[in-house]
């Protein structure tokens, strides 16, 4: 069924409280929004639990989306630390980089940065998926407990720290791998998979993928 | 001293709900039936092997032949020698510490006269949380359960405690392993716990909360994270945490976002966010450098502080942090005020002191000293039979608190202990009012340090009260 319903909200006008406020109340009825002026502001759709299609005109700040349940969210910008902290489900596309920690806590849902990524992306991770256009930081996938994070451009060093669960699959180099992770060859099928998720966001293919996973699994 | 007497029937059960393995049933050298034999090395003398004898054979008594080499010392050598792994255990600090029992309430005579407990009201309600938050933590009494979450106990456990606080008109928090359905639809004030390992937190987990209670650590095991070992983590507890099943769940040490008071003011802003402004937020710390983390916390925007000391309990913690790592409950309760007094937000952000409180005097101290709530966990287990025997680690525990294994939870009956919570919530407050009222007080909360008078010198420092006998 096609959405019609629309409404843009400027943040430069409420600030992210006021958006938010917005964005949270029965009486916004919408199912695609539009933020205009987002100015990098932080924590914008924290705790947002809706069934809406959410487009961002330039970059935020810290934590958006946090804790987020249901909103499928395009950034068309960058964003900073956290953003997909803690997502329940939904998904998060920024077209650009994001700064430390994407997918932080992440239960479910998708958080995809085309561009590259700071440190410790996906840590603490319980389920869902990441997909790193470019390269990620130091700490890839730190403490993660479960879910999959695709890298399709190099990994900094320590990926995989101290990680009790989950999958990080890297195109490019991994510089080196955390304490208690190991390296594994990803299979064809899997492959497949993976690439398949890959396309759905429109990015290149990889030929293969250095696959992550706890020492002792 | 461990006697099996004559009445011994060769059942077995001693054996089967020992929860250490220290009993085997062994043929004896002559003809019979099997005989219980004991290792004196792996018994923690809990007590659950006399109170499941059906036939009282079994006699239990801990001795202690020596001060510097005690029966535990001895035991906890041995098992570091044969296993090479640190020794980790429940519940809390077993040396001797200074607490709220080296104080003593000055009561009311002719100078002010004491208010009649049997025929005058005391107030004891209190609001924790007004400074942001649209709707504080309304309490009856000052005293809710603390964090202890579903995982380190029982689902019984759980909601005994919330049905207890509920009849009290009080809080229960859920402590680190999200939300236990029954334990929100049973509370009426659910405090619900943000930690390092973010297990079960969603938007509906903390916009559900009465409270948010953000954990920078526990007095417990100060400076290391929560710890709940895979044997315990079942399919249930998997689900509510999001977590794989059987796997050890141990918290990082630290928020992996927070490392700095700058970090410390996001969290909290993110949090409010996400619950629109409306519950407050707790900022819990294991009490260590309590007046550099109470002013951190309090700049950093919290509507309250929790001061969790030294005598805090735990679910399973290594025995070298528990007896060695923190500040006392008494010397904490002190720090924290004078802190918030120091930079002047002392009537804007609340106090509230957990540790080792195992009496409503425990509480009118702490109230003295500046606390505005206490919170109480290992006195709540109590109620629900527990006898601190330290083994809620190993998920046997034969009175169904710390345990997921069916048999044994049926241990438990939620409803009388329940009510048996409530009563204990009932009774503190009532000791409590009592000490006030003989104090000259008419509220709980006007209970203040000069109504404090210190037995020993070492209270007397760290408190900040004088010694008996003596003038301001």
């Amino acid at each position: 069924m096609q959405k019609t319903n629309r409404e843009s909200l400027d943040v430069k006008k409420l600030g992210s409280r006021g958006a938010n406020d917005r964005l949270k109340s029965p009486e916004l009825t919408a199912e695609t929004v539009e933020l205009t002026n987002p100015g990098s502001s932080h924590f914008l759709a924290a705790g947002l639990r809706k069934e809406l299609d959410l487009t961002i005109k330039g970059s935020t700040g810290y934590y958006l989306g946090t804790c987020m349940d249901g909103p499928n969210i395009t950034v068309e910008g960058n964003a900073g630390w956290y953003p997909g902290d803690n997502l329940t489900s939904g998904s998060i596309r920024i077209e650009g980089s994001a700064g430390d920690g994407a997918g932080q806590g992440l239960y479910g849902g998708k958080v995809v940065v085309t561009g590259n990524c700071g440190s410790r992306t996906g840590q603490l991770m319980k389920n869902g998926t990441v997909i790193v256009g470019g390269d990620s930081g130091f700490m890839t996938g730190l403490y993660a407990f479960g879910g999959r994070i695709i890298v399709l451009g190099d990994a900094g060093e320590k990926a995989g720290e101290s990680v009790l669960g989950g999958t990080i699959y890297v195109q490019g180099a991994v510089a080196s791998l955390g304490q208690g992770a190991t390296i594994k060859e990803t299979g064809t099928e899997e492959l497949e998979q993976l690439n398949n998720l890959v396309r759905e966001q429109k990015l290149e293919p990889a030929d293969s993928f250095k696959k992550i996973i706890p020492a002792d699994r | 001293m461990y006697e099996i007497d004559s009445k011994c029937i060769s059942c077995g059960k001693c054996e089967t709900t020992c929860p250490v393995d220290a009993i085997t049933m062994v043929e004896p050298a002559s003809a019979g039936d099997p005989e219980p034999k004991i290792d004196m090395n792996a018994c923690t003398y809990c007590g659950a092997c006399a109170k499941n004898c059906p036939v009282d054979a079994i006699t239990i008594e801990k001795s202690t032949p020596s001060n510097t080499w005690p029966e535990d010392e001895i035991a906890e050598i041995a098992e570091k020698a044969e296993t090479g792994s640190v020794r980790v255990r429940g519940t809390s600090a077993r040396r001797e510490l200074p607490d709220f029992d080296d104080l003593t309430v000055r009561n009311a005579q002719v100078s002010r006269p004491p208010i009649d407990h049997y025929r005058e009201p005391c107030e004891t309600k209190v609001n924790l949380g007004s400074r942001h938050a649209e709707k504080p933590l309304e309490l009856e009494i000052p005293i809710y359960i603390g964090a202890m979450s579903f995982g380190a106990l029982s689902k019984s456990a759980k909601e005994a405690l919330a049905r207890g606080a509920k009849e009290a008109g009080s809080a229960v928090d859920t402590g680190e392993g999200g939300m236990l359905p029954e334990e929100r639809e049973i509370s009426d004030k659910l405090v619900v716990q943000y930690a390092s390992g973010r297990f079960g937190v969603s938007a509906e987990y903390l916009q559900s909360a009465d409270a948010i209670e953000l954990k920078i650590g526990q007095g417990a095991k100060a400076g290391q994270g929560g710890m709940l070992m895979g044997d315990k983590v079942s399919q249930e507890i998997s689900e509510v945490r999001g977590t794989p099943e059987n796997t050890d769940l141990i918290s990082p040490a630290r928020h992996m976002d927070i490392v700095g008071p700058e970090d410390l003011k996001m969290k909290i802003r993110q949090l409010r966010e996400i619950v629109d402004w409306e519950v407050p937020i707790i900022v819990k710390f294991a009490a260590g450098r309590v007046e550099e983390d109470v002013k951190i916390a309090a700049k950093a925007g919290a509507d309250a502080v929790l001061v969790d000391g030294m005598q805090g309990g735990t679910g399973a913690a290594p025995n070298p942090t528990l007896e060695n790592a923190g500040i006392p409950t008494l010397a904490a309760t002190s720090a924290a005020h004078a802190a918030l007094v120091d930079i002047g937000l002392r009537e804007e952000v609340d106090l509230i002191i957990s540790g080792g409180i195992t009496s409503g005097s425990d509480i009118a101290k702490a109230l003295a000293l500046g606390a505005d709530a206490v919170s109480i966990s290992t006195a709540a287990l109590v109620a629900l039979g527990c006898q601190v025997c330290g083994l809620c680690n190993t998920g046997r525990c034969p009175y169904g608190i710390t345990t997921h294994i069916p048999e044994l939870e049926e241990n438990l009956d939620v409803q009388k202990r329940g009510h048996s919570v409530e009563n204990l919530l009932d009774v503190f407050t009532e000791e409590a009012a009592m000490l006030a009222m003989l104090a000259g007080k008419t509220s709980l909360f006007s209970l203040e340090r000069q109504d404090l008078r210190a037995l020993t010198k070492e209270a007397s420092e760290m408190a900040g009260v004088p010694l008996a006998g003596s003038s301001e």
